[in-house]
């Protein structure tokens, strides 16, 4: 019964390329077939993550606040965000009058180019990848950080001090703690041996390396939650948009579809970052097997690659939005303490453990 | 206190925080928020909420409680409330004629309430007050199935 498409997603891709080959009769008609294919899911999957994760968004602040949240369009709001959404693109697109035009429209462009980039690499179940290449962690992580340009760029274009204060917060904040989120990375590839996620995913075949790394695993695995909340300037680390100092902050002077477009990359790169932790830590794809419990295992195998890539991704998202809506805003300088002097030491901690344990080979199920 | 004593206090006051936004989330009959007009039928009111000012009724004689004094007419600073009253023939004491509430001059802020002796004023939970005509809203509280009437014309 689970010998079909649906549980091995690896078929598909050989599929489509025959049934495009019989179409075009081959050459570079097929490439460049798969990659509008291919673009063209993104975008539809890019659309319909924000419109879900604002909804999801929305619900969780509102039960964690003992409230009910959108309820009116659509059962229990669901069509909420797609309204909120049309609102927004039939409003008036605004430019500031002493606005450096050019960098103000090409910056919400360049944040969102960078989120919907990164999510080519991300693996959603066996070779269902838009792009797969040997260094494919490294390229992601540096994608990530075009998205602060993307940031810089807006609050320096919008000849606005208190945008432009945003931004420099920004700037800092994401270089910051882009450090520790790289190395927490970094003590886990140790183990995987790996820059490619789908050696990653590979190395993990016996056990997640959360628990199979020991301590190390679950230190590196708060490190990069921690770091990567900041990354997304998602509260307590949201002093970029700061509401009640900056107004927004970067993107106070943006309007309609260009707001939009960094509302809905904000959205997607939690769930950029979410899916990195959850392939680098949890296993991507990879479904829970417990060693020798094949009754247990074969449960495990039945649901699909697929939905347990989704199912650990949407629970990291779910952590993700119970932390914004738990904890309040830190001071710009909190924030900077807490890097340098406490997650960046941790991180490095962490690395230097991690390399004596897999140099001596005390980890669950080495080789 | 240490460096680490610190940051433990600091984690274990993070993980509380976490838990208490964690049981708001899971328990869903927590949520304050009540769905009007739908659930007119069943709507839960808070007791400290301010509507209309009432009469209150002794319960053991079913009397009000009311007996005329009028601090709550000097306690009112919009002027909305009006007492008359008479001599009682046979104790030759004063009692109630007519309480007489003008909601429409009502800021509901509720110091007839504190300030009346007898505890003979309350604040309702009505509070779909809306009307055509503000005549509509110039009541008479001490009617005798005490459902406030419309008062009539011209008074005080």
């Amino acid at each position: 019964m689970t010998d079909n498409w649906i549980w091995h997603t690896e078929r598909i891709p050989p599929a489509v390329t025959a049934w495009l080959t019989g179409l075009l009769g081959g050459g570079a008609g097929v490439e460049l077939a798969k990659m509008v294919i291919v673009a063209a899911i993104l975008t539809g999957f890019v659309s319909l993550l924000a419109l879900a994760l604002v909804w999801i968004e929305r619900k969780v602040a509102a039960h964690v606040q003992q409230r009910l949240g959108p309820m009116r369009v659509g059962p229990h709001g669901l069509l909420q965000t797609l309204a909120d959404g049309l609102k927004l693109l039939s409003k008036e697109n605004i430019t500031p009058l002493e606005a450096d035009h050019f960098v103000f429209h090409l910056a919400p462009l360049l944040c969102f180019a960078a989120t919907f980039v990164a999510l080519a690499f991300i693996p959603f179940a066996p070779d269902i990848q838009a792009v797969n290449f040997n260094v494919g962690l490294i390229f992601v992580l540096g994608i990530g950080s075009v998205g602060v340009l993307g940031i810089l760029a807006a609050g320096w274009s919008s000849n606005n001090k208190w945008s432009l204060l945003g931004a420099m917060r920004a700037g800092a904040q994401i270089i910051s703690y882009e450090l520790s989120a790289t190395i927490a990375l970094l003590s886990i590839l140790v183990f995987a041996g790996s820059l490619d996620f789908r050696g990653i995913i590979a190395s993990q075949a016996g056990g997640w390396w959360i628990w199979r790394a020991p301590v190390v695993g679950f230190v590196a695995f708060v490190i990069y939650g921690i770091a990567s909340t900041a990354e997304c300037n998602r509260t307590p680390f949201d002093l970029v948009e700061g509401e009640s100092e900056l107004t927004a902050g970067f993107h106070t002077e943006y309007t309609s579809i260009r707001f939009a477009m960094f509302f809905l990359a904000e959205f997607v790169n939690m769930f950029v970052v979410c899916a990195i932790s959850a392939t680098v830590f949890l296993g991507g794809w990879m479904p829970f097997h417990i060693g020798n419990a094949a009754g247990f295992n074969r449960i495990a195998d039945f649901i699909p690659p697929w939905a347990w890539f989704f199912g650990k991704t949407t629970l990291l998202v779910l952590v993700f939005m119970w932390v914004r809506w738990t904890f309040p805003r830190l001071r710009v300088d909190q924030l900077m303490n807490f890097e340098w002097k406490f997650l960046l030491p941790l991180a490095f901690c962490t690395l230097a453990v991690a390399s004596v344990l897999v140099t001596a080979g005390w980890y669950f199920f080495p080789g | 206190m240490g460096f680490l004593g610190r940051a433990t206090t600091a984690v274990g006051g993070l993980l509380q925080g976490m838990g208490i936004t964690f049981g708001h989330y899971v328990r869903f009959s927590e949520v304050i928020t009540q769905q009007y007009p739908e659930n007119r039928a069943t709507l839960r009111m808070a007791p400290r909420f301010r509507g209309k000012v009432h009469l209150l009724r002794d319960p053991e004689s079913g009397a009000f409680r009311c007996t005329a004094c009028g601090l709550c007419v000097k306690a009112c600073p919009n002027n909305s409330l009006t007492v008359q009253r008479e001599r009682d023939p046979a104790t030759n004491k004063f009692r109630l004629s007519g309480y007489y509430y003008h909601f429409e001059r009502c800021t509901l802020c509720g110091l007839c309430v504190d300030t009346c002796k007898f505890s003979a004023l309350a604040m309702g939970n009505e509070f779909e007050n809306a009307a055509l005509d503000r005549r509509a809203l110039t009541l008479r509280l001490d009617t005798p199935d005490g459902v406030p009437q419309p008062a009539p014309e011209g008074t005080p």
